[in-house]
């Protein structure tokens, strides 16, 4: 490894953690005007961050403007996620809260992967400090994905993203749309839509902290919440069909939501990719309401409310909980497991397979069974109008190869460490699919990550970065020629 | 666009204040509160739960060289069951083992299920309790389960709660304040105490001058004559 190939890498790294040093002041304020002790954790947290990132900004500083590379960009992308969560750590670590380390990085790459799962008990007392920095962390994350999903990952071409591409083109009047202009859009679209979710949950009674947290969680699609009963604690029809609304806006392409502005909600309409995700959500829906009304004998409006809010909350990765809902019958797990592993639209900040993948799949079965019956007929198999390449069709099959690969591997390394089947099943989907709750008596949605060994916490957060990074990027690293000059 | 505008507004407009907190009712309509990480309040009654034993609130255990409450950990996971769950559970005195009808012993314990599942296993499972004599098969299977998972607990090492409550400690275990508070002027001059899961206990200050106290587990609030400081 050549020391031209690491110093931009970690010059921006460098950069990243100063911000992520700077980030760590507002809790420290919030704490001090609070009067809660932890201040002085945020303080020193954010002085060693900074400290570090200025550090490797000065030690890695290159003599021309900054280019990277292919390889440079890859590194980037797993290292800077990697070394983030090690400093966002900190003040958990530190706290009074009295976690040791593993908690403290899993609590952080929860955070920053957007993922949910904590291992943190007594929320409804915490400093005000550590649950805003819980959020922050899922902001910041929700921000990082969405940049990575549409700006780094289809030049990457990672996972058949390359059909993508053509969607900028849309979302603006200039004839050669940049990159930058695209993030700078989507990040305002972010920032509205968060002040909107927070200033609806306030309307509706949630105190004014609450709800901006909530709100930054809900639009990042993470989860965390500043109680234990997560959403449950609220007992709140209207707070829940709200979050509803914006977990599903947060599950969305936001490209699309540049489009509205120039053309109109005909945008989203005309996505099939949208189309098709409220499609799922829908019948979901509609199957876990039914099974809760008929057969577990609940009345209609309960069965509705808590069957919509749970299967948007998954299916979007958010992971919110208002109610236990693995115990609501097998039909009802089963599908809840299935909808972890589904994802939100490609470009929102949901994780999962995402529903554009499974289009293509989808129709690549499509075209299989015509060539079978037709084998001299020509069928172009297109989305959105657009011909599908072959090489999309096969990037697409292999990550989800990938994707069932790794979901093997990471279960048998939970049960290796001894969990039972329902804790390594639910546990490694949902850290892959960055949803949050599992299934089961310890990490379902009325349990949580504390109880579990070291190794199994680890093995989750290695599980929730590879998710996040969409399992291509981290995997390449791995290759000796990728290494190779 | 103005559709989605109009819509923010309506929400905005619409809806009262909330107030977060409120009594869980189980599915037969008794209101249930957590004590500690095996007790429960019923109807304002303190019930065991039957089978199980907790770290007392009070009590740390060891893990990775370092401690952690353990005891206020198990009754806030409790509390999240009960605050998720409590609406789909029942709460009845124990089967009695030999003659199998509902004959409640006296110790007032309790077993809690949601359909067919027994809370007791669940907290065994999760490695928050131990299960105490006389044990039943599922739970021995329970615990065994956590115990060689080096779930909750078993990660480290701890002092049984029975012997905890005797005054055995593990060598490391520096005197920390208890946990409970104890107020001596609740209303009508009553005098109440308050757990960590209680709402009110971030509130409330302990003032020795007026008589209030700190307790180190539930069984000794009560033992003293004090009363739990009810459902939130």
């Amino acid at each position: 490894m050549s020391v031209s190939l690491i110093r931009p890498v970690l010059h921006v790294i460098g950069v990243l953690i100063v911000i992520l040093g700077l980030a760590m002041l507002v809790p420290a304020v919030v704490d001090r005007i609070y009067a809660n002790p932890d201040w002085r954790v945020f303080v020193a947290s954010g002085a060693v961050t900074m400290f570090v990132g200025i550090t490797l900004i000065l030690v890695f500083r290159g003599e021309h403007t900054l280019v990277l590379t292919l390889r440079q960009t890859f590194l980037l992308t797993t290292l800077s996620w990697v070394i983030l969560t090690a400093f966002a750590a900190l003040p958990f670590q530190f706290s009074t809260f009295d976690i040791g380390y593993v908690d403290a990085y899993f609590e952080a790459m929860s955070g920053i992967t957007t993922t949910g799962s904590t291992v943190l008990v007594g929320l409804d007392t915490a400093p005000p400090g550590i649950l805003l920095w819980r959020a922050i962390l899922q902001w910041l994350g929700g921000i990082g994905v969405i940049v990575m999903g549409v700006a780094i990952l289809p030049i990457l071409n990672v996972g058949g993203m390359q059909l993508l591409r053509t969607e900028w083109s849309d979302t603006s009047d200039k004839a050669l749309p940049r990159t930058a202009e695209i993030a700078a859009a989507m990040f305002r679209v972010y920032v509205a839509l968060t002040i909107a979710c927070a200033v609806a949950l306030a309307a509706e009674g949630m105190a004014p902290f609450d709800a901006v947290t909530h709100a930054m969680t809900t639009l990042s699609t993470g989860g965390f919440s500043t109680s234990d009963a997560s959403i449950g604690h609220y007992a709140s029809a209207a707070i829940e069909w709200t979050l509803v609304l914006f977990m599903v806006l947060g599950g969305v392409t936001f490209t699309l939501y540049i489009q509205v502005f120039h053309r109109g909600v005909g945008a989203l309409t005309r996505s099939s990719q949208v189309r098709t995700f409220l499609l799922l959500l829908a019948l979901a829906s509609l199957m876990v309401t039914v099974w809760r009304w008929r057969i577990e004998d609940v009345a209609l409006a309960e069965a509705l409310r808590s069957a919509v809010f749970g299967v948007v909350s998954i299916a979007t990765t958010t992971g919110f909980t208002t109610t236990d809902y693995s115990a609501w019958g097998p039909f009802a797990v089963v599908i809840f497991f299935l909808l972890t592993f589904f994802g939100g639209c490609t470009g929102s900040t949901s994780g999962g397979i995402k529903v554009y993948r499974l289009q293509i799949l989808f129709q690549a079965a499509q075209q299989q069974m015509v060539r079978l019956f037709s084998p001299h007929r020509v069928a172009v198999a297109r989305y959105d109008g657009t011909p599908i390449p072959d090489a999309v069709f096969h990037s697409v099959a292999s990550f989800f190869f990938l994707y069932i690969a790794t979901f093997v591997i990471l279960v048998l390394g939970l049960g290796l460490i001894g969990l039972d089947l329902d804790t390594s099943l639910s546990g490694a989907a949902t850290a892959l699919a960055n949803v949050g709750p599992g299934l089961g008596p310890v990490i379902g949605p009325a349990g949580n990550f504390a109880p579990l060994p070291d190794a199994a916490k680890m093995l989750l957060a290695a599980g929730m970065l590879l998710g996040r990074l969409e399992l291509w990027t981290v995997f390449i690293l791995l290759l000796p020629s990728f290494w190779r000059r | 666009m103005r559709g989605f505008v109009g819509f923010m507004f309506a929400v905005l407009l619409a809806g009262p204040a909330l107030g977060a907190g409120h009594a869980r009712h189980l599915r037969t309509g008794e209101t249930i509160a957590v004590i500690d990480g095996d007790t429960v309040e019923i109807d304002g009654v303190a019930r065991d739960l039957s089978g199980i034993d907790a770290p007392e609130l009070s009590q740390t255990c060891l893990l990775d060289g370092g401690t952690w409450h353990c005891g206020t950990a198990a009754a806030f996971a409790l509390k999240k069951i009960i605050d998720l769950d409590a609406a789909m559970m029942t709460c009845a005195p124990p089967k009695n083992a030999t003659t199998g009808n509902g004959v409640s012993p006296d110790d007032g314990a309790v077993v809690c299920e949601v359909g067919e599942k027994d809370l007791g296993v669940r907290l065994l499972r999760d490695g928050y309790v131990v299960a105490v004599a006389p044990v039943t098969p599922g739970y021995a299977a329970a615990e065994a389960a956590a115990r060689d998972a080096g779930l909750g607990l078993w990660r480290g090492r701890f002092v049984p709660p029975s012997g905890w409550r005797a005054g055995r400690r593990l060598a490391y275990e520096t005197p920390a304040p208890c946990v409970i508070k104890g107020i001596a002027d609740g209303a009508d001059g009553a005098r109440v105490y308050y757990g960590p899961t209680d709402d009110g206990y971030d509130a409330v200050t302990s003032d020795p001058a007026r008589g209030d106290r700190r307790f180190c587990s539930d069984e000794d609030a009560r033992a003293a004559g004090w009363t739990h400081a009810g459902a939130s």
